[in-house]
C-alpha cells in the first residue's frame, strides 16, 4: 500500500524482553483519529490497562506524529507523547517540537509503542529500519544536556528525547527535552520513561514523506508564506521570541507568593524585560518547517555564570522564576532554569510546589521541623538547593519530588486549603487577573489538569472585543449554530461552550502536527487545515468532518480518563480562586467573567460546567460521553465496555 | 561573520548568523528533486546547531527555489544584494 503524509507504521518495542515489532497503521483508525495526538488516544486504548500504576512496566510510552510532520505545513513538528502520569494519574499528552517528529516520519513510523522495562539503562535507537535497544550505562546519571552531546556523537543529525537525572529518579513532574530544548511531558513524562531504564530515544530518517498532490499542497503553503511575509510583527518575533509579547505576560503571568499577589510590573521590566537582550548573546531557533522562529539559544556575557549557554523556549522562563522568587539578578534566574532543564524538571510544577512551601513557611504554618532542619526562604540559594534536593531526592526534596497530593498529606496541618492545584497539577493560568476565559476554565475540565497550553481561542487575549469574535470562530471550525451559542451566552461569551472548541481546535493541531502557539497558529484556518490534510493524504475531507474527528479524539482523551475513575467531581474550581489577589498597586483582584462585569459566584460557575458538558454531548451528572454520544462518534465498542464496566 | 559564499552555488549569498535551522530549504529542495520531504536527499546541507555551517552539494543546479523559502534573510541570491 502506497501511504501519503502518513508513514504508514507502527513501531513497537518491549524493553523487557527486547523484542522489536514493525506493524502497518491501520488506516481506518486514521482516519477516525486523524494521527499524532488522536491515534496516541486511540492506542492507548487498546495498551493502558485500567487502574495500573503509572510507574509500572505495564504503562506504556506512546508516541505520535502527525500526517503534517516532516512536511512543509508550516510548524508541522508536534511529537506526542501518551502515558499515564505520575503527578495526576490521569491518561494524557506530553506536546513536543523540535527535530524528533520529522526525523521520526522521515524514518517511516506514524507511531512509536513503548513497553516494559528494561534490566539496565538503555536507550532506543531508530535509523529507518534498523531498530537497536542500546545499553546506556555511561549515559545514566548524566544531564539531559551532557547525554544529548554523546548521543550525538554516534547519532549525527539525529533528533533525541531524552530524561535527566530527574527522570531517572521517578521525581513526579520529571519531563523529557526534545534535542535537549523543547519540553515534553509536564506531569511525569520523564519519570514513566526513568521507570522503564530508558534514558533516551534517538531517531533519524532517510526514507522520506511523500505528498499526494504536491502542486495543491505547495499552493496552499505559497499562500502562507506570502502572509508571513506581509506579517509585520514577524522580524520582532524572530528578534525577540515570545518575550515580544512582554508587556502581556508582565500582567497575566507574574503571580507570586502562592498566587495571592501579582509581582509589581515596572519592577519585572527593569530586572528582567526585553532590554537585557543587549546584553546577552543570542541566536533564534526554528524547528524544521517553522517560518516564525519563537525559540532561542541564549548565552550569559556576565556575572558569576558568564559563558552558560540555555536552550530555551523563552527568556519568559527566566523571567517568571526570577520575580518569583525575587531574585534580582537575572543570572542566577537563568542559571535555576538551566539547572532545571538539566535535570528534566518541570519549572511551572517545581516553581509552584517552591512557591507554595515558602508561603507556607514565611506565615509559620510550616517550619524547620516540617522541612527536616531547613529555613525556608525566598531567595536564589533556597531555590538552587531545593532543585538540587529535589532532583536526587534527598531528605526533604525526596518529599516534594512525590508531588503536591503527597507532599501536602505529608506535612499535614490542612495545608492544602490554599494549594493552586487542580486534579493535583499546579494551575498555569489565573482568571482572577484576566478574567475567565477558555484558557482558565479549560484547566478545569482538562482531563490532564492545567496546561500552559491556549488552546488558540480568541480568549487568549484579554479582553477581545466581541465584534472580532465571528472572524476568529469561524478560523477554529465552530458551527453556526453552536456560534449562535456562543455569543448569545452569559456574561458577553459563553466560556463553556466556547471551550468545547478550543479543546477541539487544539485537538486538530496536536493530531496532524501542528505547531499550536499562537505566532504560528494565527495563520491556520480549518479550511486550510483540511485542504492541507486532503492534499498531503490522499484523503479528501471537509472542515466539518475535521472537526467531527477532533469531537472524536477529544471524547476519546476522556473516555481514557473515566475508565481511571475520572469523573465529574473532579473537574473542580480551586478554593484559592475564591480567594482574593492583590496587584502591585493594593487592588483586590477576584475570579470575575472574561469582560470584568461581573464577579463570578459558585452557582456562575456551576453553570459554565453545565453549558460545557451540555456542549460536549456529555452526561451533567458524571461529566462523561453518554451512551448515545459514544454511538454518534462511532465509539460502540467503547459504550459496550463501559456498560460491562458499569460506567454507563 | 559576514556574507559568505559556496563554490557549489555561485548565485547565493549565505548568512549564517540568520540560519535559525528550519530546514526549509532542504525540504523544498527535496521535494522538488526527489518528489518527497526528505532533508537526506536535499542539495544543500545545513548544520545540526543553526548558523555553524551552510553548504551546497555538487548536484546543486543552482534553481534557488531554497532563497525563495528562507523567511529569515540566510540565503540572499547575490544580484539582489549587489
Amino acid at each position: 500500500m502506497e501511504y501519503y503524509g502518513y508513514a504508514g507504521r507502527v513501531l513497537y518495542v518491549d524493553l523487557s524482553s527486547g523484542k522489536v515489532n514493525v506493524e502497518p497503521l491501520d488506516m481506518d483508525m486514521a482516519k477516525e483519529f486523524l494521527g499524532g495526538f488522536g491515534v496516541n488516544n486511540r492506542l492507548a486504548y487498546d495498551n493502558i490497562e485500567p487502574g495500573e500504576d503509572t510507574l509500572s512496566p505495564k504503562n506504556p510510552v506512546i508516541l505520535g506524529a502527525g500526517p503534517l510532520v516532516g512536511t512543509m505545513a508550516p510548524g508541522a513538528v508536534r511529537i506526542m507523547g501518551a502515558t499515564k502520569f505520575p503527578l495526576t494519574g490521569a491518561v494524557a499528552w506530553g506536546a513536543g517540537s523540535m527535530s524528533f517528529g520529522t526525523q521520526l516520519k522521515w524514518a517511516g513510523y506514524d507511531h512509536v509503542v513503548i513497553t516494559g522495562r528494561a534490566e539496565s539503562p538503555v536507550y532506543i535507537s531508530i535509523l529507518d529500519d534498523q531498530v537497536e535497544i542500546c545499553d546506556a550505562r555511561h549515559l545514566w546519571g548524566k544531564t539531559i544536556h551532557e547525554s544529548a552531546d554523546e548521543l550525538w556523537k554516534h547519532h549525527e543529525k539525529s533528533g533525541i528525547i531524552g530524561i535527566g537525572q530527574g527522570g531517572e529518579n521517578m521525581v513526579k513532574y520529571a519531563l523529557t527535552l526534545v534535542d535537549r530544548m523543547a519540553t515534553l511531558g509536564r506531569g511525569g513524562f520523564g519519570a514513566v520513561m526513568g521507570s522503564k531504564n530508558l534514558k533516551s530515544i534517538v531517531v533519524r530518517g532517510t526514507r522520506g514523506i511523500r505528498i499526494a498532490d504536491r502542486k495543491r499542497f505547495m499552493k496552499i503553503v505559497d499562500d502562507m508564506y506570502q502572509r508571513c511575509k506581509r506579517y509585520p510583527l514577524h522580524q520582532a518575533i524572530v528578534d525577540y521570541g515570545i518575550m515580544s509579547n512582554w508587556n502581556n505576560y508582565v500582567k497575566q503571568l507574574f503571580y507570586y507568593k502562592n498566587y495571592s499577589e501579582i509581582y509589581p510590573a515596572d519592577k519585572a521590566t527593569e530586572r528582567y524585560g526585553p532590554h537585557l537582550y543587549e546584553k546577552i548573546q543570542k541566536r533564534a531557533v526554528a524547528c524544521p518547517s517553522c517560518f516564525i522562529a519563537d525559540k532561542e539559544i541564549i548565552k550569559l556575557t556576565e556575572g558569576e555564570y558568564e559563558g552558560l549557554v540555555q536552550y530555551t523556549s523563552s527568556f519568559v522562563n527566566i523571567a517568571m522564576i526570577g520575580t518569583r522568587f525575587e531574585i534580582n539578578d537575572y543570572t542566577q534566574a537563568a542559571k535555576l532554569i538551566h539547572l532545571l532543564d538539566e535535570y528534566g524538571i518541570c519549572m511551572m510544577t517545581f516553581c509552584g510546589l517552591a512557591d507554595f512551601l515558602i508561603s507556607l513557611y514565611e506565615q509559620g504554618i510550616i517550619d524547620q521541623e516540617d522541612t527536616g532542619g531547613w529555613e525556608l526562604k525566598r531567595d536564589f540559594n533556597t531555590i538552587l538547593t531545593m532543585i538540587q534536593k529535589v532532583n536526587k531526592r534527598e531528605g526533604f526534596g525526596g518529599v516534594i519530588a512525590d508531588g503536591w497530593i503527597e507532599t501536602i498529606e505529608k506535612i499535614g496541618k490542612g495545608c492544602g486549603e490554599d494549594a493552586p492545584i487542580i486534579k493535583g497539577q499546579d494551575i498555569v493560568w489565573e482568571p482572577r487577573i484576566t478574567g475567565l476565559g477558555t484558557n482558565d476554565f479549560e484547566q478545569v475540565v482538562c482531563p490532564r489538569g492545567p496546561q500552559a497550553g491556549s488552546g488558540g481561542s480568541p480568549t487568549y487575549i484579554p479582553n477581545m472585543p466581541p465584534e472580532q469574535f465571528h472572524r476568529h470562530l469561524d478560523r477554529m471550525g465552530v458551527f453556526p449554530d453552536a456560534k449562535e451559542r456562543i455569543l448569545s451566552g452569559p456574561f458577553g461569551v459563553d466560556i463553556g461552550r466556547l471551550t468545547r472548541y478550543s479543546e477541539d481546535w487544539a485537538s486538530v493541531f496536536n493530531s496532524l502536527g501542528i505547531c499550536n502557539r499562537h505566532v504560528n497558529n494565527r495563520f491556520y484556518h480549518v479550511d486550510i487545515i483540511s485542504e492541507l490534510y486532503s492534499s498531503a493524504t490522499g484523503i479528501e475531507i471537509s472542515s466539518k468532518e475535521m472537526m467531527d474527528n477532533a469531537d472524536r479524539v477529544w471524547n476519546m482523551l476522556r473516555i481514557l480518563n473515566a475508565r481511571e475513575g475520572f469523573s465529574r467531581k473532579d473537574d473542580i474550581f480551586p478554593e484559592i480562586w475564591f480567594k482574593p489577589m492583590k496587584d502591585a498597586e493594593g487592588n483586590v483582584l477576584k475570579i470575575m467573567d472574561y469582560y470584568h462585569q461581573k464577579v463570578l459566584t459558585r452557582d456562575d460557575l456551576k453553570m459554565v460546567l453545565d453549558h460545557y458538558y451540555d456542549e460536549r454531548g456529555w452526561d451533567k451528572e458524571t461529566g462523561n460521553p453518554s451512551r448515545q454520544k459514544l454511538n454518534e462518534l462511532g465509539l460502540s465498542f467503547v459504550a459496550e465496555d463501559f456498560a460491562t464496566a458499569g460506567l454507563l | 561573520m559576514g556574507l559568505s559564499a559556496d563554490t557549489n552555488n555561485e548565485k547565493v549569498w549565505i548568512d549564517l548568523e540568520r540560519c535559525t535551522g528550519c530546514c526549509n530549504c532542504q525540504l523544498i529542495c527535496s521535494l522538488t528533486y526527489s518528489k518527497a520531504f526528505n532533508p537526506s536527499k536535499a542539495r544543500i546541507s545545513i548544520s545540526q546547531t543553526p548558523g555553524e555551517a551552510i553548504s551546497f552539494k555538487e548536484d546543486c543546479t543552482e534553481c534557488n527555489l531554497c532563497v525563495k523559502y528562507c523567511v529569515y534573510g540566510t540565503l540572499k541570491l547575490k544580484e539582489e544584494v549587489n
